[in-house]
């Protein structure tokens, strides 16, 4: 009876401290009420719908990663010829690049929060970026919010021009569920 | 009292975590400060799983060989310790100081192997050392 119960807290401890060596980092899928904003002096505007997973962990930044897609033919200007023209080859070209992805390479905490670095990628060219965060907690939830300076040029979105200009501010505000 | 399983694996466990982490703390208070990559929480953790691994992969070993060529067991016990250290070499970490990073954890490797080989003949059966 002794050796059962020796046994049984031998395997205990066992699968507790593997359970804990290999914890699966917390995994959430963006979900609704997400906003992705860009503000120029002209043209400013949003995309309205983006997909996700984050996998993210306090404890555990080295493994944890955002892997992000914007949908580019959701452009939204409250212009709705100038929503057409954003997606033309001359700009966005949805046609042959339909996303704009974010995946991070590094996670690390910052004075405010979190910086955020990874390859950028639009139009089909790749940029590194490093994205500034600040995280909210409420129950399942996590929301990632900041904002974060991209210069359309090195993405060849457009032209040089002298009405759009070349660095636009992008905000942007992700909630994600634990999946 | 120590051929016990359970207590020989905590015996081995709770020594290599003294020593794991008296030698973490000493690595980040005097050079660099890894804890954003390894937390103790990770390094006691695993140190408890090596621990009542070994000692369970030993068990089932005496079982099958008895205690013929333990030497065999002991050497893939190095041999294994020795691979791993591949992984932080190769390993590609986010830190300011991530050059150092291998330096840093490639002792913590051999940690719980140098307390078994120096402990494993006490949980061996009527062994007389």
């Amino acid at each position: 009876m002794k050796n059962i119960f020796e046994s049984i807290l031998f395997f205990a401890f066992l699968i507790v401290s593997a359970a804990f060596t290999f914890l699966p980092i917390d995994h959430y899928v963006v979900s609704s009420g997400y906003t992705i904003g860009f503000v120029s002096a002209d043209p400013s505007g949003s995309f309205t719908s983006m997909s996700g997973d984050i996998y993210f962990d306090d404890a555990d930044l080295v493994n944890s990663k955002f892997n992000l897609s914007i949908d580019v033919s959701t452009i939204s200007t409250g212009n709705g010829m100038r929503n057409k023209k954003a997606q033309t080859s001359e700009w966005f070209n949805a046609t042959t690049y339909p996303n704009i992805k974010f995946k991070s390479t590094s996670i690390v905490k910052s004075t405010t929060g979190y910086l955020i670095t990874g390859d950028l990628t639009m139009r089909g060219i790749t940029k590194t970026y490093s994205i500034p965060a600040v995280k909210t907690k409420s129950g399942n939830t996590i929301t990632f919010s900041g904002s974060f300076s991209v210069d359309r040029i090195e993405f060849k979105v457009g032209k040089k021009s002298t009405v759009v200009p070349d660095k636009m501010v992008v905000t942007y505000v992700v909630p994600a569920t634990k999946g | 009292m120590l051929n016990k399983p359970i207590i020989f694996a905590l015996l081995l466990a709770v020594l290599s975590c003294v020593l794991g982490i008296s030698y973490f703390i000493s690595f980040n208070h005097f050079l660099f400060n890894y804890t954003t990559i390894i937390p103790f929480w990770k390094l006691i953790a695993t140190y408890f799983f090596l621990s009542f691994l070994i000692t369970l992969l030993f068990k089932v070993y005496l079982r099958v060989f008895a205690q013929k060529y333990l030497w065999v067991f002991n050497l893939l016990l190095v041999l294994v310790s020795f691979c791993s250290i591949l992984y932080p070499i190769q390993a590609q970490v986010f830190h300011p100081d991530e050059e150092f990073f291998p330096v840093f954890v490639i002792p913590l490797h051999f940690i719980v192997p140098l307390f078994w080989l120096t402990f494993y003949h006490l949980i061996i059966p009527n062994e007389n050392h």
